[in-house]
């Protein structure tokens, strides 16, 4: 029934839908509540605390109260239950008991709960509001390109609402004499939209100071500064956040659910997460699956800590070493065509393979065996039920805490990709929907060995690998046992090829059998006529998975594209599309010919083209995503160089955003080594790029057993003639 | 290789091990093989490596050996504060690489792991008094700190010779703690309280200001 929530002075004001527009309702009894508790639950730590608290004019009142501290408590615990007067003052009572108890007391005497939820989602889980809304959300877009926004010119803005019949576009609006804020109010009051979603939200105050009112009532509110993170080691930028009265904003540079589906995607999970929109948009992954673990545990009536004190448990090195063990991971040793010379797993290349997939094989493991913080390494059996690693997994209580937070999204997952199945033409919803959802199930797995997480626990995340590895290890030896020989294998999937020297089951039958036994669906994922696996290099650690292949007829009717290709150059971020090109036009040689002397030859010619100057400075922008501030580079790269450029023009790139620019003299260091993509640059540095699109065809070249040396004699060895036809 | 290396003695003992990470390997592996019973390695950083520790703990040395991770200040305190009621007089040795490191985290404010270092360093040096027991220390980066709590100090070095670690000659300077092992251990329990979370008595025997910096 809620569009968005917002608050004044403290005090929450729902927006919900009414007709065709919105009311804001105000709730000026509502008092949120952290709670604490004691080290062994000793009660005259919390007495101690309830007289601290008594003269502090933000608590409105403290009550003993009894809950659940962890998910495997047995009994409920002493806690008092802190509440205050307005919303959005927990984070600031929780830093002040701290304080107070660093004062008093030795650390970690006591324990302080629901201190860090976002205060929409604090406000639903409290009163049970309903944050989907009940009609079709009204949205309007706002875009801006970052170099107009940079500059404060609003002249570029585009509108486009849901709602739109006949849009005359803003700059027609503006050459017939109204002004940039006239044609964004005459729009709102047209669309009357309920979700306002920005190419940044720093239009919100751009807006704001020209005198635009974007909400429902004027005014709008800064709700945090930008700021620098480090999140999973890589360094994020969170940008500054607003909110307007009766409408809810949803930033598009900061929303992940949003880049990876739409709004139907979020939709869906403010519905699952029970998380007002506005707070939903900017999640991470991370953060979505919080809100729906926080909404699961407050039915268990279980607390959400504010910080994880649970600690691994005391393990042998045996266990460790099983327990650390990755993914499963299988290459044969022998069968390839050479090339072990430079790799430590030699590449290969294998005609008529199958692709066999554990359909989202880790969520299913956590609700088959139930992997739950609460189940593994239970107190109170000692049975060996995870593989290789022992642990118990309690079977006193029905279900499981993951499996109830999981569940949900794998039946709806498998739900809508039925419905999908038995739709005709494009189902864009559906797909929004499906892909956001396993954009949270394969997150579950990493999650649970995060060091922050609020319901994480290590020994999960081990025993989910652990299961994993003995799926995969049954299915291997279930697919051998019918005939099939495995070529390769990692994590969730195998690719299987007919041992020639036997008999075969009909491969799908085989998966079919699989999936029955071991009660988890292993899919039949595509057939290739040939498939092609890079050589994994040890010098990288956990190498990345990089294979190309070509389609079989039988699977082409779901693909637009004659080859598969995974972790190789053409399907990177930061490849050029000069060089995406032309590794995709070696790999219709490779295909072709299935010899290296042809694919280098196109390469030879490739590299002429490059090297005469011919081709356009456009495609070989390269995006990077900025991960610190220039002045914090130790080293002179080129990333530093294109922010030092980018810093000269003005136009100033934050960590956790991204930089384009085009390499023109890579011997140079600082900022005349590049030019910015929008500044349209003639020239390029040949020789860079030459060596960029070596590495792609060495990437193609190097399954048949040739290496980036092999090919440079090759070219060394042919170079006059091959170019000479070019000249 | 014998030569260069000190035995480990009761007591903590820092590490400075910045010019040789593998030096902390070898004297836990050197240590265990002259010694039986449990010993237990509370890591930060993922210094417990189970392959380099067995490189250096040969045969069955390392079967004793017990490993918990700590990822966060605040789990690592906690391990901390459980070891009372896991060490004992059979105990040889508790290993605790860089103490520092996660309590110099983001996560932690500055004056609450400023209380939970200075807590740690507590902990690890009445628990070696009271047990017997050696407990070995490095540090990543706030090294004088730890230095100055530990009760010596071994200096690790890459020579050409091989790896050396040079230390003070030192005699035993064990002391007793007030209530002796027999009622220390159930007073660091009672104080603490157990590791998983059980119950205690409602009240402790001693007041907790009993032990400065606790
Ligand atoms: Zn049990």
């Amino acid at each position: 029934m809620t569009i968005t929530i917002d608050r004044r002075d403290g005090t929450p004001i729902r927006w919900v839908a009414d007709g065709a527009g919105a009311e804001p309702i105000v709730d000026a009894d509502y008092q949120p509540a952290l709670y604490a508790a004691a080290r062994e639950d000793r009660t005259r730590h919390l007495e101690w605390l309830a007289d601290e608290l008594a003269a502090d004019p933000k608590v409105a009142g403290v009550t003993a109260e009894r809950h659940y501290r962890t998910l495997a408590a047995e009994e409920r615990s002493p806690t008092l239950r802190i509440d205050l007067d307005r919303l959005g003052e927990v984070r600031q009572v929780a830093r002040e008991i701290r304080e107070r108890e660093r004062r008093e007391h030795a650390p970690g005497t006591l324990s302080l709960y629901d201190v860090d939820l976002d205060p929409g989602f604090r406000y639903c889980l409290d009163t049970g509001c309903d944050p989907t809304p009940n009609r079709d959300l009204r949205t309007l877009s706002l875009s801006l390109p970052p170099a107009a926004l940079a500059e404060g010119d609003l002249s570029n803005i585009t509108l486009e609402g849901n709602r739109s019949e006949d849009e005359k576009s803003v700059r027609e609006r503006i050459e017939a004499d109204e002004t940039v804020r006239e044609v964004v109010e005459r729009t709102l009051a047209e669309q009357d939209p309920d979700v306002l979603i920005v190419s940044s939200a720093e239009l919100v105050s751009l807006l704001g100071k020209r005198g635009v009112d974007l909400g429902r009532r004027p005014g709008y509110r800064q709700l945090a500064g930008e700021s620098t993170y480090v999140s999973y080691g890589q360094v994020g930028h969170s940008p500054a956040r607003y909110a307007v009265p009766g409408r809810a904003i949803v930033d598009r540079s900061n929303s992940f659910l949003l880049d990876k589906s739409s709004m139907a995607g979020l939709e869906y999970f403010v519905e699952r997460a029970g998380k007002p929109l506005q707070e939903l948009a900017r999640d991470s992954i991370g953060g979505v699956l919080t809100a729906i673990e926080i909404r699961e545990a407050r039915k268990r009536d279980v607390l959400a800590p504010a910080q994880k004190r649970q600690t691994e448990r005391w393990k042998s090195l045996e266990t460790l070493h099983s327990a650390d063990r990755g993914g499963f991971s299988f290459q044969p040793e022998t069968d390839n065509v050479g090339g072990e010379r430079s790799s430590a797993t030699p590449g290969a290349v294998h005609e008529d393979v199958h692709e066999l997939d554990f359909a989202s094989l880790y969520p299913n493991i956590i609700r088959e065996h139930r992997v739950s913080p609460e189940t593994v390494c239970c107190d109170c059996h000692d049975t060996a039920d995870v593989p290789e690693l022992g642990y118990s997994i309690c079977d006193s209580v029905e279900g499981s805490f993951l499996g109830s937070v999981l569940g949900p999204l794998l039946d709806d997952r498998s739900e809508l990709k039925r419905r999908r199945r038995a739709c005709d033409g494009p189902t864009p919803e559906l797909d929004a929907k499906i892909e956001a959802i396993k954009w949270v199930l394969v997150s579950c797995f990493g999650y649970q060995g995060y060091r922050h997480a609020k319901f994480g626990r290590i020994e999960v995340h081990e025993a989910i690998n652990a299961f994993a590895r003995e799926c995969l290890l049954t299915a291997k030896e279930h697919v051998e046992a019918a005939g099939w020989r495995v070529v390769h294998g990692i994590v969730d999937s195998l690719w299987v090829t007919p041992d020639p020297d036997r008999e075969q089951t009909p491969i799908r039958e085989v998966a079919g059998a699989i999936s029955d036994e071991i009660g988890i669906t292993l899919e039949h994922e595509s057939h290739f006529d040939w498939i092609a696996f890079c050589p994994r290099k040890r010098s990288s650690g956990a190498a990345l998975m990089r294979y190309f292949g070509r389609w079989n007829d039988d699977a082409m009717e779901d693909n637009t594209d004659r080859y598969k290709l995974r972790g190789i150059e053409a399907r990177q971020r930061s490849t050029t599309a000069f060089v995406e090109r032309a590794q995709r036009d070696l790999l219709t040689v490779f295909d072709r010919e299935r010899t290296p002397q042809p694919v280098c030859e196109r390469l030879a010619r490739q590299l002429g083209r490059l090297r005469s100057g011919a081709v356009a400075t456009a495609d070989l922008a390269i995006t990077q995503r900025v991960s610190k501030h220039p002045e914090t580079y130790n080293q002179a790269t080129r990333g530093k160089a294109a922010l030092e450029r980018a810093s000269e023009l003005g136009v100033d790139r934050s960590p956790g955003q991204s930089v384009r620019y085009v390499i023109v003299d890579d011997d140079r260091s600082g900022p005349e080594r590049v030019r910015l993509a929008f500044e349209g640059p003639e020239t390029y540095d040949a020789d860079f790029y030459a060596d960029r699109l070596l590495r792609a065809a060495e990437s193609v070249l190097a399954p048949l057993g040739w290496d980036r040396e092999d090919i440079r004699q090759w070219l060394d060895g042919t170079r006059n003639t091959t170019l000479s036809s070019f000249e | 290789m014998g030569a260069q290396f000190p035995t480990l003695d009761a007591g903590v003992t820092f590490l400075d091990d910045r010019d040789a990470p593998a030096a902390l390997y070898r004297l836990v592996g050197d240590h265990l093989a002259g010694t039986e019973g449990p010993a237990y390695w509370l890591d930060a950083r993922n210094a417990a490596v189970p392959g380099v520790i067995r490189r250096h703990a040969v045969g069955r040395t390392a079967a004793t050996l017990r490993v918990a991770r700590a990822f966060t200040g605040y789990q690592h305190y906690e391990l901390v504060r459980g070891l009372p009621q896991r060490v004992s007089p059979r105990t040889t040795l508790v290993v605790a690489p860089n103490l520092d490191a996660l309590y110099a985290e983001d996560d932690v404010p500055d004056q609450e792991a400023e209380t939970m270092l200075e807590a740690t360093l507590a902990i690890l040096k009445e628990l070696a008094d009271a047990v017997d027991c050696p407990v070995l220390v490095t540090a990543e980066s706030d090294s004088e700190r730890v230095r100055a709590a530990a009760d010596r100090t071994l200096d690790a070095t890459e020579t050409r010779a091989g790896l050396r670690v040079d230390g003070p000659a030192f005699g035993t300077d064990v002391y007793w703690g007030p209530w002796g092992y027999q009622t220390t251990i159930p007073y660091w329990v009672e104080l603490l309280g157990t590791a998983d979370g059980a119950r205690a008595a409602e009240e402790p025997l001693i007041a907790e200001t009993a032990i400065p910096g606790v």
